[in-house]
């Protein structure tokens, strides 16, 4: 107490001066105005890194998470989901992800985005590192193509190929098979591309393939390369033994897809996009196909019996097409049957010959427009001239034991002429009958023709003159009846001492004769001669005879052997 | 003139006019009585504003990327939080809420709202108990111990997994330099003189 009080005591008079503590802008304000600037300056920067809000939909939300799920182009990331919703009619999800800034001119039309989950398949796995991750949404940025929000997921990952050099292919084919996406695509039995997409064709009914070959095999895909399914096991016995034909094992068991060249024809690189088919098999490849295809109607009037669809059209042994169909009609106006079939024809099986200047061409390009047209006038005029010219089809048999028969195409100079006519829009090639059909025609002819014999009435003439004989016979009977009686005994007492007489005498003359014209007679002696001249005469004629029915011209310009 | 007693021995004292800069002790125990900082109320309200700078800093940026392989995690300092409670450490994840994150602010904000009137020369209502407030949650605010824990836990990680430390470590760190700047630069003494001067 006695301290306070001192103190208390103790205070002067004089009041004290006020003392200045610091006034004015202090150095601490530095730290505060830093931060500030700091804290600032990063704001600014996250609030800037923001990027496009996008949505996208989804079919489910399997190891999507919000706030934690990436969108990732190239493992980078470049987004992140913030929110996921169910869509209104539950039929998927929609995703809310914020996208980075610089990522805006990417979200285009073509941008996609799927879902990457662990993944097993074509021979490679990926996506492992989801299994513990989670999955992530792919993205394939695209910068051309309108700007857009609002995406839609694929159900399946595409296999990145924007920006790798190569080219992309489409191929038919009737059934997938073992093949998938990322599928291998060989190249005499390296690996050069892979499957990318694959869906089904509604107006082909066919499945439509997209592949990708990498740069720079993509250089080794021409306009008549063919694809073939390496995928299974080719294993055919023929007369030549076993054959074995297959692919590498992963082939084998993941399926994979080979092409080859034909490098017999020059022919241009195939372009990005070109649709190709794809063959079952190699063997199947190795057939050649064509594209453009013919028809014609054919009508026959004799059976068809043994033509089926399918059956080859030929000319001089040359396969040019087949058979489609085999109808039967009956005409109601002639009431009468008649068969058209109808065949097609592939033109480019026919390599045209043409002429410029003194040099053969081969051209395809131009020997398909030439055949290929069909409803054009110039096609049909030339049609009209081959006709004229005496083309025909006939049907021929294929195959004796089994009665198969074929189309055969072929010229017949003395054929009648005929005009094309179209129907149901194909043009109807004149038709011959068969050859065996003519010698059955002719046999059927000749059969009518003794048919016409009138066998009955020559009975009847041969039985009148039969008559007629028997009696002339009998007259002849009776003339000699009638000799025998009364010729012989009138000859026998009258003539025959007559005769005896005569005989005398004539033997005296002959005895004369016999003096005069005796062996050693002048008369004989001459006689002699003169029929050895004439001999001699009958062989020279005889020889000249000859020579004129050999050479007659020898009448006018003399025996060629004296010329000579 | 003025009279303090000392907070160990209570012996009191008569304390002169003192410059700045200068501690008063007591004679007995030779505990610091109180001491006359420069320019105290400027550098705690410029040491507290910097703190509320980094402390928005350190909440909204991410905190820290882990990586092992394919798995990436990355959380900021509420998701950690949120992450203990959802794996259901509720006491636990209360207690580091309210230690490193919501006693801080609250230390922060009393010392703007205390602060920043006196510095204009108003008086702030209820400026006396909030004050009072701020010395009660002195003990409980543990940011030091918070930041110490993810430095170990750095560490000790950093084998099994990579650690990209985000933005908001490098705030927080500094957050608890500033904070314990911004407490030390307080002087008690002329604050309780200026409250209770009115």
């Amino acid at each position: 107490m006695s301290q306070e009080d001192s103190g208390v005591l103790s205070l002067p008079v004089t009041p004290e001066a006020r003392i200045q503590t610091g006034r004015g802008f202090s150095i601490i304000w530095v730290v505060p105005i830093i931060a500030l600037l700091i804290g600032g300056l990063l704001t600014y920067k996250a609030m800037s890194e923001k990027g496009p809000v996008i949505t996208i939909t989804f079919e489910s939300a399997e190891g999507l998470e919000a706030g934690k799920t990436a969108i990732k182009y190239k493992d980078l990331e470049i987004g992140k989901v913030s929110k996921i919703e169910l869509k209104d009619d539950l039929s998927g999800v929609v995703v809310t992800a914020e996208m980075r800034r610089d990522t805006e001119r990417y979200m285009t039309d073509k941008t996609e985005f799927w879902v990457v989950r662990a993944r097993v398949a074509a021979g490679e796995v990926s996506g492992l590192g989801t299994l513990f991750s989670g999955a992530y949404i792919g993205c394939n940025p695209a910068s051309e193509g309108g700007p857009r929000q609002a995406f839609s997921g694929l159900d399946k990952p595409p296999v990145l190929t924007a920006g790798l050099p190569g080219s992309h292919f489409i191929l038919q084919s009737a059934s997938l098979g073992s093949l998938d996406l990322g599928s291998p695509v060989y190249y005499r039995g390296i690996k050069v591309g892979q499957v990318v997409d694959y869906n089904f064709d509604k107006t082909a009914d066919s499945i439509q393939l997209k592949v990708f070959i990498n740069a720079p095999f993509h250089e080794k895909v021409r306009q008549h390369t063919r694809f073939w399914n390496a995928s299974g096991v080719d294993f055919t016995v023929d007369a030549t033994g076993v054959k074995l034909n297959t692919q590498s094992l992963v082939s084998i068991l993941l399926g994979g897809i080979t092409f080859d060249t034909q490098h017999d024809r020059p022919m241009a690189q195939a372009e990005e996009n070109s649709t190709f088919q794809l063959f079952e098999n190699y063997q199947s490849s190795t057939e050649k196909s064509y594209a453009i295809k013919r028809y014609y109607w054919l009508y026959f009037n004799q059976t068809v019996r043994g033509l089926s669809a399918g059956a080859p059209v030929e000319i001089k042994g040359i396969k040019i097409g087949e058979v489609v169909n085999v109808e039967l009609q009956f005409d109601l106006r002639t009431e009468d049957f008649r068969i058209p079939v109808l065949i097609m024809i592939e033109p480019e099986r026919i390599k045209a010959l043409i002429t410029k200047a003194g040099n053969v061409v081969k051209n395809e390009e131009v020997s398909s427009r030439i055949l290929a047209s069909q409803q054009d006038d110039q096609t049909h005029k030339r049609i009209q001239l081959l006709v004229d010219k005496g083309l025909r089809a006939q049907l021929k048999t294929g195959n004796l034991l089994t009665g198969q028969l074929y189309v055969d195409l072929d010229f017949y100079r003395d054929a009648m002429p005929e005009k094309l006519a179209i129907e149901n829009g194909y043009l109807v090639l004149p038709t011959m009958p068969t050859p065996i059909m003519q010698v059955v025609d002719r046999l059927d002819h000749l059969l009518k023709a003794i048919e016409q014999i009138q066998f009955d009435k020559i009975g009847q003439s041969v039985e009148t003159a039969v008559k007629d004989l028997s009696t002339l016979l009998v007259e002849l009977k009776s003339l000699f009846n009638k000799i025998n009686s009364e010729t012989i005994p009138q000859i026998n007492n009258e003539t025959l001492p007559k005769i005896n007489t005569s005989l005398d005498e004539l033997k005296k003359t002959l005895a004369g004769i016999d003096q005069m014209l005796g062996a050693d007679s002048a008369l004989n002696y001459n006689t002699r001669k003169i029929t050895d001249e004439f001999s001699t005469a009958i062989r020279s004629l005889r020889s000249l005879i000859e020579l004129l029915e050999r050479n007659p011209q020898a009448l006018l310009l003399g025996k060629e052997g004296e010329k000579k | 003139m003025q009279q303090i007693a000392c907070h160990e021995c209570d012996l009191v004292h008569t304390v002169p006019k003192m410059a700045v800069g200068t501690s008063a002790r007591c004679v007995r125990c030779g505990s610091v009585l109180f001491s006359i900082k420069a320019q105290s109320i400027d550098r705690t309200l410029a040491w507290t504003i910097a703190g509320l700078v980094l402390y928005g800093v350190a909440v909204s940026f991410p905190f820290l990327t882990m990586k092992s392989g394919a798995i990436m995690q990355q959380t900021a300092l509420l998701s950690g939080m949120q992450q203990l409670f959802l794996q259901g450490e509720i006491v636990l994840a209360t207690l580091v809420l309210l230690t490193c994150v919501l006693i801080p602010l609250l230390q922060m904000l009393i010392l703007l709202y205390v602060f920043l009137p006196l510095k204009l020369n108003i008086r702030a209502i209820y400026a006396i108990p909030t004050f009072r407030l701020f010395q009660h949650f002195r003990p409980w605010s543990m940011i030091e111990i918070y930041m110490l824990g993810i430095l170990v836990a750095i560490v000790k990680l950093a084998k099994i997994a990579t650690i990209v430390p985000g933005l908001a470590v490098g705030a927080f760190g500094l957050l608890v330099i500033v904070l314990t700047c911004a407490i030390s630069s307080i002087d008690t003494h002329l604050i309780w003189q200026r409250l209770g001067s009115d």
